[in-house]
């Protein structure tokens, strides 16, 4: 019901990052590569201690895919890393050197459906959306042959980019546009899917560029409503891949590049500028931002302006999953009034909920009626929260219904637990 | 730092500002109103906003809570609705009565702003009209073009007349043309009768999207219907529809009390049947009731259901939507 269902226009402050040529920051100090959760699960290294390794050089197989270094260096050996989204990981420490060399595949001549597959595997894609390595979710994704669902099935890289500050989707759109599609055309032909198209949400002139540059026919534009949730203008069932893991996956066939290097946005008034970095994974963030000049007094915040986590200190690895770094030094920050039942919680909810009414449950300790309320349908966007004018956290408070509702409290409001 | 939640971004709107753009539309028709009758108005509406603001206070004191708290408008605003309401020339003592019982007694024990269950105005209102409705529902002959004396009370020497709402509920044919309705040119209540700039004050809100425009075009339509349906007697069906609509306080309601954004519901298809149902009990409380603001009532009446209404509404509205979503999808795949 997009007529009743909106979402919030946000007012973009991209500065002049997506004209701007990105900035390539090489790794001085170690590089951790991630290889498992705790030390007792720690992968049969393939790579002695002190070795130096090449970049794209596996260092172990976890799950049957390649772990690989992402610079050229000495492997020092494994330490725990606090990371703050992903908690605790048992890393790899590599140390730069001089050395520039660089591991490539063999590319891949014809690709059809499995060796594309295999290819984004070898290559170590991972989608920049969600942190996802590609190749586990074109497998998922697959469709058998002759499947009548493929032909519902639309393929669409997301370049929406629909956040205040991040800009390096515009980034990959103006550099490597061809080859984004090239990736996405071959996504779509392992998943069987006949329909692809990239999905911005550019302004005019951008978009007419694009358009001229890669057809009219690949590039669909959804509104400019934060969250996105009109990749398509059918009915038919839309699956979203990162545009950063389509170039990558280009890349990786075409060249035989491994996914080493990710675009990442550095913005916000704590840096003089908002710039678009290409950095190896696995990097320091500290190091990012001190290239980038950040303000060492302004609050971080990893992930775009509606969602991000605040995080407290900034030595830890740059993981997938993650593409814009903002550096804050005013912040938001309201005193929360009451509701004053304005209702615009509710007029920009994509997922159709009371945001208000599950606030109120909650603080009425009313458990058992959340789960009349859907709160399982809130995926966090933030836009209720952005728009309440009584400066309240909705967002924050109906992801705390969500987590509420499975635990002890159902038991309180005398509903058994299900 | 760990009281940094997402989103990092706020809009600029914030609760003070909604209740500013109200109290901003009030002032034409503060001045529409002193340009008929003098100075006499405007005071009203000081002295009732006056008084509304001092007892935010003095409940402030006894909650132990910052005055900070008169910040957001909100009593304000009740104080100026329930000013705008009253006859040009009551005594200033009433609306500062009617002020403080919406704030005392209303508004305050509930917990204050956001979190009453009744609009405070309206209550306000509700309380002045049964207490003193001669006070309140004599009005002075708008085009004596003498301004009113700005004393404590306004004694004989005023012509007054019936309100066009008395006029209409017996069966009389009002005098007052087309024109005169149009351009608020009738006795009646200080804000009450410049239907143009009640209408533009209308339109200026839901531009700014501080009322919804899916409670405001309901209601009206809504009465414009019933006023169709059962028109007044002798008087021609249109002129009827206007009529009744301008008389009393159907427009102002609509365009403030039914508003009231705390003691509304806030789901669009609750507020279009809140919008609905207001229209509907406010025509017929207008024909049968007793006093002449039976608008206030009906929104007090409402105001007890709305958080049902919004629930209710949308539960439905979601089992429907489901429903529909789920049966179109079998077809696509059948
Ligand atoms: S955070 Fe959840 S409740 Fe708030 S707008 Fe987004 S989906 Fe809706
Ligand atoms: S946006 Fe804020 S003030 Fe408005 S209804 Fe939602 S929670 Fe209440």
């Amino acid at each position: 019901m997009p007529l009743f269902l909106r979402g919030v226009a946000l007012p973009f402050n991209k500065g002049q990052a997506p004209d701007a040529d990105v900035l390539a920051v090489s790794a001085t100090g170690p590089v951790y590569i991630p290889l498992a959760k705790e030390e007792a699960d720690a992968p049969t290294l393939c790579v002695e201690e002190n070795s130096t390794v090449a970049a794209g050089q596996v260092l172990c197989h976890v799950d049957r895919l390649p772990v690989f270094s992402t610079i050229a260096g000495k492997f020092i050996g494994t330490t725990m890393v606090n990371h703050p989204l992903y908690g605790s990981l048992l890393c790899a420490v590599i140390k730069p050197t001089r050395s520039k060399r660089v591991e490539t595949l063999p590319p891949v001549e014809e690709p059809d459906t499995d060796t594309i597959i295999e290819a984004a595997a070898q290559a170590c894609i991972y989608d920049e959306l969600d942190g996802i390595p590609l190749a586990d979710k074109l497998r998922l994704w697959r469709m058998a042959e002759n499947d009548q669902a493929a032909l519902r099935s639309i393929l669409v890289a997301d370049a929406t980019e629909n956040d205040i500050y991040g800009s390096s989707a515009w980034c990959i759109l103006k550099e490597q546009a061809q080859e984004a599609l090239y990736g996405l055309q071959m996504a779509a032909r392992a998943l069987r899917f006949s329909r692809y198209h990239i999905t911005t949400m550019l302004p005019r002139n951008r978009r007419r560029a694009l358009k001229r540059l890669i057809g009219r026919e690949n590039v669909f534009t959804t509104g400019d409503e934060y969250p996105v949730t009109v990749y398509d203008d059918s009915r038919d069932d839309v699956f979203c891949i990162g545009i950063q893991a389509c170039a990558a996956l280009s890349a990786a066939l075409q060249q035989g590049q491994k996914h080493t290097h990710t675009i990442l946005t550095v913005a916000g008034d704590g840096v003089p500028a908002s710039r678009n970095v290409r950095v190896p994974f696995g990097m320091d963030l500290e190091e990012v931002l001190q290239a980038c000049g950040a303000d060492p007094e302004a609050t971080v915040i990893l992930g775009d302006a509606m969602t991000g986590v605040p995080c407290q200190n900034t030595h830890f690895p740059l993981l997938p999953g993650i593409t814009t770094v903002l550096v804050m030094q005013s912040h938001a920050v309201r005193t929360p009034q009451p509701c004053i039942g304005c209702g615009r919680c509710a007029t920009v909810c994509h997922a159709g909920l009371l945001p208000y009414e599950i606030v109120r449950r909650l603080e009425n300790m009313h458990y058992e009626r959340l789960r009349y309320l859907s709160t399982t349908s809130c995926d966090g966007c933030g836009a209720c929260s952005y728009v309440c004018p009584a400066g309240r956290d909705v967002a924050t408070q109906v992801l705390n219904a969500n987590e509420t509702r499975g635990t002890i409290f159902l038991n309180w409001g005398g509903v058994e637990n299900e | 730092m760990n009281n940094i939640t997402a989103p990092h971004i706020r809009t600029e709107a914030a609760s003070r500002h909604l209740t500013r753009d109200v109290l901003l539309t009030t002032l034409p028709l503060c001045i529409f109103s002193a340009v008929t009758y003098g100075v006499r108005p405007v005071l009203i509406v000081l002295f009732s906003i006056l008084s509304a603001i001092v007892s935010e206070c003095v409940c402030c004191l006894f909650r132990r809570q910052s005055m900070q708290v008169i910040r957001d408008g909100s009593a304000a605003v009740t104080g100026a609705l329930i000013g705008l309401v009253m006859s040009p020339m009551v005594d200033y003592w009433v609306p500062m009565l009617g002020a403080a019982f919406a704030i005392i007694v209303v508004k305050a024990p509930f917990g204050g702003y956001g979190r009453n269950v009744f609009n405070p105005a309206a209550a306000g209102i509700a309380v002045l009209s049964y207490c003193f409705p001669q006070r309140m529902f004599t009005y002075p002959i708008a085009s004596s073009m003498n301004p009113l004396p700005t004393g404590m009370s306004v004694g004989d020497e005023v012509v007054t007349s019936l309100s066009l709402a008395a006029q209409l509920r017996a069966d009389a044919t009002p005098s007052i043309t087309r024109m005169q309705l149009i351009l608020g040119d009738f006795a009646g209540p200080i804000g009450a009768t410049a239907t143009l700039l009640l209408v533009a004050c209308a339109v200026y809100l839901i531009c700014r999207g501080t009322i919804s425009c899916w409670t405001v075009v309901p209601y009206f339509a809504t009465c414009a219907l019933v006023a169709w349906l059962f028109p007044a007697a002798g008087v021609s069906r249109m002129y009827g529809v206007l009529a009744q609509v301008c008389a009393g306080y159907v427009l102002f309601t609509g365009v403030f009390l039914i508003n009231d954004t705390v003691t509304t519901p806030r789901f669009w298809f609750a507020r279009l049947l809140y919008g609905v149902s207001a229209g509907v009990l406010v025509m017929l409380l207008q024909r049968i009731g007793r006093v002449e603001c039976g608008c206030c009532f009906a929104i007090l009446l409402l105001n007890s259901i709305a958080p049902i209404m919004d629930r209710w509404s949308w539960y439905v509205w979601r089992y429907v939507t489901r429903f529909l979503r789920i049966r179109q999808e079998v077809k696509a795949h059948e």
